[in-house]
């Protein structure tokens, strides 16, 4: 496997890691997560500057400058409407125009929209952003994701921030079988279980925040997390036996010793 | 003159342009994007973009996000 590269956009990846870049402790500890992660892609979010505090609070200052592309989120949108007005200030940024759509219309579950995620795709797209839409784990979703021309498509495995891992593997396999673009298994990973069970599906990458940033340690689970997307991915491109209902000796049950 | 800066009514005595505002906030030289009255500016656009009394200015940044 000397070339497994992934490709969104035109821009050939390395990594199959996306970072998330909130929750951390401090932005040390970010810094380090992220370089253990070995991941070259980092999400953000879009907020408002804080006019009382003079502090700097914004995110880049922390970050060195290297190969890595910024994929900006546009959660706090509860429309398309509203996802598209925040693609575009994140845009004006110049530092991007990769977007994430998150259109969340429950504060409780934050699950997708899935009618104003794909608006929004639509709209965006033909604006000319690079758009990977976060949205449901439903193979008809995700298949008109891609045919609205999402550059990837990126299903959830359980609600952001759960850590329950993937609640319907067979949607994600299925997602899998079906997509022409690349699928990135996007919000509700916990483990290092659940990165590799996600490769071990097919998918092309996978995008996490809180399992690493809230992590006892997290550059040590972001180190976990890389070697779990290879060992993944491996044990995918090598194709797993199937499984069976009873035992297959392993030396044969010819010339036993004891008969 | 008013202005609305991030849904906070401000008042800016001097400022002629959002690059005023900017640079009145202490906030030039800082990465951001601003809006004007819902059109998102590039920074170039922000000298040759007038305010005008109860202009809606949003100044937006990135922050920590998954």
């Amino acid at each position: 496997m000397s070339q497994d590269n992934l490709v969104i956009g035109g821009k050939t990846l390395s990594s199959r890691i996306f970072i998330g870049t909130g929750l951390f402790p401090n932005p040390f500890v970010q810094k380090e997560a992220i370089r253990a992660s070995g991941s070259e892609v980092l999400t953000f979010a879009i907020r408002r500057i804080n006019l009382e505090s003079t502090e700097d609070d914004s995110i880049l200052q922390h970050l060195e400058e290297g190969s890595y592309t910024f994929l900006p989120n546009t959660s706090g949108a509860r429309t398309a409407e509203e996802a598209v007005r925040i693609a575009r200030l994140a845009r004006a940024s110049g530092l991007s125009d990769w977007v994430k759509v998150e259109i969340s219309a429950n504060e409780r579950t934050l699950l997708p929209d899935p009618i104003e995620t794909l608006k929004a795709t639509e709209i965006l797209v033909k604006e000319g952003f690079t758009v990977l839409p976060y949205t449901s784990d439903d193979p008809i979703l995700c298949k008109r994701l891609e045919e609205a021309g999402a550059a990837a498509v990126m299903p959830g495995a359980a609600p952001i921030g759960t850590g329950l891992g993937i609640l319907n593997p067979y949607h994600i396999g299925l997602i899998v079988e079906e997509a022409k673009v690349p699928i990135i298994v996007d919000a509700g990973l916990g483990s290092a279980s659940d990165v590799a069970q996600a490769m071990e599906l097919g998918v092309s990458g996978v995008l996490m925040n809180t399992p690493v940033a809230k992590a006892k340690d997290p550059v040590m689970m972001a180190h976990a997390m890389r070697l779990a997307v290879q060992a993944g991915r491996l044990s995918y491109l090598s194709g797993r036996i199937t499984k069976k209902k009873y035992a297959t000796a392993s030396s044969g049950l010819e010339q036993f010793i004891v008969k | 003159m008013e202005l609305i800066i991030n849904g906070q009514t401000q008042v800016m005595e001097q400022a002629e342009t959002v690059e005023d505002v900017i640079r009145e906030l202490g906030l030039l030289g800082k990465p951001l994007v601003a809006e004007a009255d819902g059109t998102v500016l590039t920074s170039g656009q922000w000298v040759s973009t007038r305010v005008s009394p109860g202009m809606r200015i949003e100044l937006v940044h990135f922050v920590g996000g998954g």
